[in-house]
């Protein structure tokens, strides 16, 4: 019971999660990862990657449905439909924007996700009150 | 929220906690992607798009709610040779009729092209209207909403307008992860592995992100009762104060204000303040309901009434039935509990069917996100087991050995996700177009189940790794929909060699 009542009165900002427990290691714009993880990281980023700039695959869908295309023809064709369709030139340019930084923060995303530590039993943070 | 005063919130020097940073780079991520997303899909081609716009746009126009057509007055209307007005869809969105339940669709034809058809006659039948707005017995909120976004963009094309107003329902999806995020840190608080993988799964979710690229009033449901879920989650830990329970009141209201099938949340707020805050206070119980009921009833009685002064019933769908002649009933309730078919359809609806069930996906793609499925199911119950046997030699794992909140909650989350499934199971023996996107509500309760069940698998040593990979493989499979399916249907699907069926 009394476990309960001191993790109630905490917030999630007091509270030590590896990431602020150190200072040197809470200035860092990004959290150190062991290099196993590293490792894996720089291998789903590849693998990705490489798929996206030379590989192909089997179309699911619409008029090309069964044929094996290049992903780098897939995303042209996308883009001739839009000019198709009158979409301007910023326009395109915005989507392509979009998928692009979608793609860089997903590579940020990862590591941070594989960062992240469970916090110690006796800090763990809640965010009572914030409901 | 409240905020600490002496650790302020700055991106600088890095102060952030790491779980605040990963919560926060993942909003912007699903944000832009959703930009992205919105440009994707071919437009109007959501589930119901054309009908939402309409709804979205009699609304802004005529300062009205639109009405679905009394069949009756109707044919006795067209008797007389002059049929009632009817809220249709307008004449020139007919290109996209394809993406409709019900309007004749045959956009190519000379003699539909320019006069599209408003009648059709069913041998045996007779007469019914086609093309008529029937979305039109959905509650308001939504629409409401999007009304100013609509008058603001009144002098472009409606395509360009369609797109505005798929914009617009991304901030729903970003509540809809936030509150994934909320309940997980609330539920328990210091696990890395579900901080990351809950909200992450709710993020690329490829439906629920395909609801949030679109005009839709689904988006409106699922974010308020991902909101109202997270609600539950804290009051279960700290017994329902009073004004959580007004909150929950509130948003309730708000819910049903968004979508009919909201009404299934209540019950689960209901036996989570009976389990929260114990049967025996029955006092308390009642000040509880008062609370949350008040609100919810004053936001949600003007629509209800105004669905029975209208329709005569609390749904309309009295009058849908009467008009979607072919939408006939799939089977009993439990046929369909017990049909392999309605499960593995559903299952497929959960994860693809976009463009209104015309883009399949392939089986080899469904079996590889069926099996980790089927695996965090097991880990469920695995996990359900080792709590109830809750083994003294148990490792110090608050995740292993939850409070008796924490197990309650997780009752309740179960139970979310029991109702969300037998609600589409019994719309289904009204209605054959039952469909997996009315549990979509219940998709926080759902991720962090599954979640909580993989994790139950993992070795502790392994979970860094595990929520790296969990997470690669979402962002890598909406990567995959996108080049294989998304894209290549969006970017041929006018031309005419394509052939479609309704209903795949």
């Amino acid at each position: 019971m009394a476990d309960v009542t001191v993790a109630r009165a905490q917030r999630e900002e007091l509270l030590t999660l590896p990431a602020e427990a150190p200072a040197e290691r809470g200035a860092r714009p990004l959290p150190a990862l062991p290099r196993s993880l590293m490792i894996l990281w720089a291998g789903l980023v590849l693998v990705t990657a490489g798929f996206l700039v030379a590989g192909r695959l089997r179309i699911g869908a619409g008029r090309w449905i069964g044929r094996r295309m290049p992903t780098r023809e897939v995303w042209s064709r996308f883009l001739d439909f839009l000019t198709d369709h009158g979409a301007t030139g910023p326009l395109i340019l915005t989507v392509t924007a979009a998928a692009i930084a979608a793609l860089v923060i997903a590579v940020l995303a990862l590591w941070l996700a594989l960062a992240l530590r469970d916090a110690p039993p006796e800090s763990a943070p809640d965010i009572s009150a914030e409901m | 929220m409240t905020r600490s005063p002496d650790r302020p919130a700055t991106l600088r020097g890095g102060r952030w906690p790491e779980a605040t940073r990963f919560i926060v780079v993942l909003l912007i991520l699903y944000a832009v992607k959703q930009v992205f997303s919105v440009a994707a899909y071919y437009p109007f081609s959501g589930h119901d798009e054309l009908a939402h716009f309409s709804y979205v746009r009699t609304l802004a126009s005529e300062g009205r709610l639109p009405e679905l057509p009394d069949l009756a007055a109707w044919r006795a209307g067209l008797r007389g040779g002059d049929p009632p007005p009817t809220d249709e869809i307008p004449a020139e969105l007919y290109p996209y009729c394809r993406f409709t339940l019900d309007w004749y669709c045959d956009p190519d034809s000379p003699r539909w092209g320019d006069d599209p058809p408003r009648i059709v006659t069913v041998p045996g039948m007779g007469y019914f209207p086609s093309g008529y707005q029937y979305a039109a017995n959905h509650p308001p909120l939504y629409y409401a909403a999007m009304v100013p976004l609509y008058d603001a963009s009144s002098g472009a094309s409606p395509v360009a307008q369609q797109y505005l107003l798929r914009l617009a329902a991304i901030p729903f999806g970003l509540l809809t992860v936030y509150a994934a995020y909320r309940a997980t840190r609330s539920l328990f608080p210091g696990d890395a592995f579900l901080t990351v993988t809950v909200p992450a799964l709710v993020a690329f979710q490829p439906q629920i992100s395909y609801e949030a690229a679109m005009v839709n009033n689904d988006i409106v449901a699922i974010a308020m009762t991902s909101l109202i879920l997270w609600g539950v989650i804290a009051g279960m830990r700290d017994r329902f104060p009073l004004r959580l329970c007004a909150a929950l009141g509130f948003a309730l209201g708000l819910d049903l204000l968004a979508k009919g099938s909201a009404v299934t949340v209540a019950p689960i707020i209901a036996a989570a303040v009976v389990l929260g805050a114990g049967w025996r206070d029955w006092r308390g119980l009642l000040v509880r309901g008062v609370a949350i009921g008040i609100p919810a009833v004053l936001l949600a009685a003007p629509w209800y009434l105004f669905l029975y002064r209208t329709y005569g019933d609390f749904s309309g769908l009295a009058r849908v039935k009467e008009l979607q002649y072919w939408n006939a009933p799939m089977g009993s309730f439990f046929e369909l509990l017990t049909d392999p078919d309605f499960i593995v359809n559903r299952f497929r609806e959960t994860w693809g069917e976009f463009g209104w069930r015309q883009i399949h996906l392939r089986q080899e793609l469904l079996w590889a996100i069926a099996m980790p499925t089927f695996l965090a199911l097991v880990g469920l119950a695995v996990y359900a087991f080792m709590v109830w046997r809750r083994p003294s030699s148990a490792p110090a794992d608050a995740v292993m050995q939850p409070e008796p909140w924490q197990r309650n909650t997780l009752i309740i989350l179960f139970l979310t996700c029991v109702v969300a499934y037998l609600a589409v199971i019994q719309f289904g023996t009204e209605f054959a177009l039952s469909q997996a996107r009315y549990y979509f509500p219940a998709i926080n309760a759902g991720a962090l189940l599954l979640m909580l069940g993989l994790r139950a698998l993992l070795p502790g040593p392994a979970r860094p790794a595990a929520q790296g990979i969990v997470f690669g493989a979402l962002v890598f499979l909406n990567v995959a929909i996108m080049a294989a399916y998304v894209l290549p249907f969006t970017a041929t699907v006018d031309q005419r060699t394509v052939t479609w069926t309704w209903g795949g």
